[in-house]
């Protein structure tokens, strides 16, 4: 098993731990996701495009009447992904590889 | 990428707290409803209670329909939605219709028990029923609801204390708007 640098990079990091804290199908708003993972609006869009790209997250934009809203929704490979990766840390933490 | 033992500790920990944070924030997110449904209720029936004590029997009303829309709120709330509230299905709802059936039981056992009690000790110890189980409730979900349940009971044991008349009076406008200010504040991440 190897290291997701895709999720290990910090900023994505807190953004799939978030994520992934929610249950079945739930989406979070880009507002509360950007207050949560404690990112700038910029720097936030920059990270949730990588991982789109990437697969593990879906982005949805919709109108609430005027209001443009984002909302972000972890995949089913981003899960898994994310897992592993909490895996292979975990394993590093027992072995106790340098 | 090698990834020490100390990055793995440190990462980890990073993991732990930004989970914690979203299931503090959804935990928030679950309360604030309630928290303003019963702050506008009780305010509405203190208030009617104070001004126009010949409809107190307002409680008889308001209380069931409060009962109704908090059920209408979980109803909402464990739907397997998008929210990421609560969503764990019909045995949730379930759970929480007989949460509530228990709770209705145990206050009106309760007061049974201790009758006869005056309209005023009766105010106090629904009150201090709701304050001391969010305060519990806060324990699991976050120190804010805790904070919110000490707050509201000791400004009810401020006010049966100190307060003779216009109880209801500050019932509502301590209380009762604490109750609305802490569903605001629970709503802000």
């Amino acid at each position: 098993m190897s290291s997701d640098e895709i999720i290990h990079q910090s900023t994505r990091l807190k953004i799939m731990a978030t994520l992934n804290a929610l249950r079945g199908n739930a989406g979070i708003d880009f507002v509360e996701l950007k207050q949560l993972s404690k990112a700038t609006d910029g720097n936030l869009g920059s990270h949730l495009a990588t991982l789109e790209k990437a697969g593990y997250i879906s982005i949805e934009k919709e109108f609430v009447g005027r209001k443009p809203r984002t909302r972000v929704n972890i995949t089913r490979d981003g899960r898994r992904a994310f897992e592993q990766h909490v895996r292979y840390l975990r394993d590093i933490l027992e072995a106790g590889q340098p | 990428m090698t990834i020490s033992k100390q990055e793995a500790a440190r990462v980890l920990q990073e993991i732990d707290t930004a989970q914690q944070r979203t299931s503090t924030m959804l935990g928030y997110r679950a309360a604030a409803p309630y928290c303003l449904l019963w702050g506008c209720i009780r305010l509405l029936a203190n208030l009617t209670t104070e001004f126009v004590p010949a409809l107190a029997h307002i409680w008889n009303v308001l209380t069931p329909v409060g009962i109704l829309l908090s059920m209408w709120i979980m109803h909402r709330q464990v739907q397997p939605s998008r929210t990421g509230l609560l969503n764990d299905g019909k045995a949730s709802r379930w759970r929480y219709a007989l949460a509530w059936l228990i709770i209705i039981g145990f206050i009106t056992a309760t007061i049974f028990i201790m009758h006869p009690i005056n309209a005023r000790q009766m105010n106090a110890f629904i009150s201090f029923f709701w304050a001391f189980l969010y305060a519990l409730i806060g324990l699991w979900t976050g120190w804010r609801i805790v904070a919110i349940g000490i707050a509201t009971a000791a400004t009810v044991l401020i006010g049966y204390t100190f307060i003779t008349a216009h109880f209801n009076l500050w019932m509502a406008l301590a209380v009762d708007s604490l109750l609305i200010l802490g569903s605001l504040w629970l709503r802000k991440v």
